[in-house]
């Protein structure tokens, strides 16, 4: 299968637009989640004393940044993409442009500029001797796929959903910021009073935040989950892409 | 007979009416629920069906608002019809306006590699014809400078420039030739001659008639959404130039009208033309004269925009209308070897007072003059050519 000839010259479009412009855009794509991962560090970790599961050792900015920073790949791409038909529409109305590579490119180099960022920050906790295992690298991927599968999924139905219905991005934020609060980013399951935790544990982000858990603190191969995890992607992939496909046809009336 | 390149298989397109409060909501739940979209919006087009063979020509003429950009968005894949479908074989270049998909923040060169890959072009397809591309496009070191700081005439050079180093099979433009200078507009023509000579196909939207009776062989008349007129290039743009002429000639009329409202002393009751030819006519006419006395015509051929191109009178060329009944007077003449130009135009007819003096009525018929010629103007003059 040979790659088609637009996808390498949007996703290098995309990348620049990320660091086009700013003075700090080069090194903003490490130092915005750094300082999420400061804020979170300093009221979870120093304020509020989350304690961290003893099978994740005893950092809790360790245990912070391996589920941080592929949720906010996620929570990032998602919104990115919200907008990316309507940022693109002059591309869109006026030339051929395969529609579902808009939203493709923004969450693929998300996920990339997040990945890179967090593989350095392992590197760099192992050598500064945090309790990280730097088989996570690789045994995390599975995780990281199905996060990459839902976010693209998401971001085809809510680019083409927020050129008809201009609210969907704005709901994005608080629902988002509500995920990433139950599902274990900042603090372990055991603060969480028993009676929700059913709750918690029904939200399928909470079975990948704990994967990258086990995998970058405690070690962990492959597992069934995996594969589970890596399907569930899978499917909302599909469907987003039934939607994109249903519904992108007819955004140019509305750009 | 060549292949078929291109076919417009009843083609409609329907805008639907947007910022009513919800529209978009109520799209987005009947395209999820696969129900048709609302009824009502702009119809743009309608109903539109052709096909274009490989190497021929194509134009689409008609007035702003016709559905002329619409419809070559629907050929270029960029909107969807509402109704119908297009197929396209082959490759397909699209100049649809200027500077369609180029980014103002990138370089002229980061530009052309998105749109050279939107066109189907490798990346290394595209570095070997890079040289090429902005040797056409004539600008130079301007190459590696954001488009945002561009000319207009410029961003026209780089679009134009990589169609030419595309060749594509079907080549779509919109107005793109009314921009640019001059001498960049020559140059595209000459290279549009040269792609249609070595077998190109080309799919041309132009207000300058000229241009497509000079570039293309068929045409489209698009009409409020719908196809007025398909035929050869050269009777389509002489319909559509009459329909335009008569247009502005509206208001004219009105005032002509006023004019001959007449006394009612002299009348044309009567006016025939014959056997119009590409070398002339016969026109056969009666007039009523009141008070008896033996009346005057004049004749005038004008464009349908009323401008004069000859006119004459019994009286000036002496010739006395004949009476065959009482106060009905009786003319007829013959226009030979006349070198007016194809084109459609109107005989007018007046009745004239006994002196040739004063201007009683009007009453006129368009004819069309048919052939094909590309010279311009009214009337063919005479020339050599020395050698």
């Amino acid at each position: 299968m040979t790659l088609n000839p637009l996808f390498r010259p949007l996703v290098e479009r995309e990348l620049k637009n990320r660091f086009l412009g700013g003075v700090l855009s080069p090194v903003w794509w490490l130092a915005q989640p750094l300082l999420t991962l400061g804020v979170y560090a300093l009221v979870f970790g120093l304020f509020m004393r989350s304690p961290v599961p003893a099978k994740y050792g005893d950092s809790f900015v360790a245990y912070l940044a391996v589920g941080l920073w592929p949720w906010l790949a996620f929570a990032e791409s998602v919104t990115r993409s919200a907008s990316s038909l309507i940022a693109q529409a002059a591309l869109i109305t006026r030339t051929a442009l395969p529609r579902a590579f808009v939203p493709l490119s923004a969450v693929l180099v998300t996920f990339a500029l997040n990945w890179l960022a967090l593989s350095v920050i392992v590197l760099l906790f192992k050598a500064l001797g945090f309790p990280v295992h730097l088989s996570g690298i690789l045994f995390s991927l599975p995780a990281w796929i199905a996060l990459f599968l839902a976010a693209l999924g998401l971001a085809w139905i809510v680019s083409t959903a927020q050129v008809l219905v201009r609210d969907v991005e704005g709901m994005l934020g608080p629902l988002f910021m509500l995920l990433s609060f139950v599902c274990g980013i900042q603090y372990g399951l055991e603060s969480i009073p028993a009676d929700w935790r059913g709750v918690v544990l029904a939200n399928p982000f909470t079975h990948v935040i704990a994967r990258l858990h086990d995998t970058y603190l405690a070690g962990a191969a492959f597992t069934a989950m995996d594969t589970m995890l890596v399907g569930g992607g899978a499917l909302i992939a599909v469907v987003g892409y039934a939607f994109f496909n249903r519904v992108a046809p007819h955004v140019d009336d509305y750009l | 007979m060549s292949e078929i390149l291109l076919t417009v298989d009843h083609v409609s397109k329907t805008f639907p009416r947007i910022g009513r409060h919800g529209a978009g909501f109520a799209a987005l739940t009947r395209l999820l629920l696969a129900k048709p979209l609302a009824e009502g919006g702009f119809v743009a087009l309608n109903d539109i069906d052709f096909s274009v063979r490989r190497g021929e020509s194509f134009a689409l003429v008609g007035e702003n608002g016709a559905g002329k950009s619409t419809l070559l968005k629907i050929i270029a894949g960029v909107l969807q019809p509402t109704k119908g479908s297009v197929s396209r074989t082959g490759t397909v270049g699209a100049l649809l306006e200027l500077g369609a998909g180029f980014h103002p923040e990138y370089s002229g060169r980061e530009n052309l590699k998105l749109a050279a890959a939107l066109q189907g072009l490798t990346g290394t397809e595209f570095e070997a014809k890079l040289d090429e591309i902005i040797a056409f496009a004539d600008i130079g070191e301007h190459i590696d400078a954001p488009i945002k700081t561009y000319s207009t005439g410029m961003v026209v050079r780089l679009g134009f420039a990589l169609v030419t180093a595309l060749k594509p099979d079907l080549l779509i433009t919109d107005e793109v030739l009314a921009v640019g200078d001059e001498s960049f507009q020559n140059k595209c023509i000459a290279w549009m001659e040269q792609y249609l000579s070595d077998g190109g196909t080309l799919l041309l939207v132009s207000h300058s008639l000229y241009h497509v009776k000079k570039l293309t062989q068929r045409a489209v008349w698009l009409d409020h959404g719908g196809m007025r007129m398909i035929g050869s290039s050269n009777d389509v743009a002489i319909a559509y130039q009459a329909f335009h002429e008569a247009k502005q000639a509206g208001a004219k009329q009105a005032a002509i009208d006023a004019d001959s409202v007449a006394l009612g002393q002299y009348a044309v009751v009567d006016l025939k033309l014959e056997n119009v030819t590409t070398t002339g006519m016969t026109v056969r006419g009666r007039l009523k004269s009141r008070d008896g006395r033996v009346p005057h015509v004049a004749l005038g051929i004008v464009r349908m925009d009323g401008t004069p191109i000859y006119g004459t009178t019994s009286e000036i060329d002496g010739q006395p209308l004949r009476e065959t009944a009482a106060g009905s007077f009786e003319f007829a003449l013959t226009f030979a070897e006349w070198a007016l130009l194809p084109g459609a135009y109107k005989l007018r007819a007046h009745a004239l007072d006994p002196e040739g003096m004063r201007l009683y009525d009007t009453v006129e018929r368009d004819f069309t003059v048919l052939g094909d010629s590309r010279e311009q103007g009214f009337v063919r003059l005479s020339h050599r050519w020395h050698a």
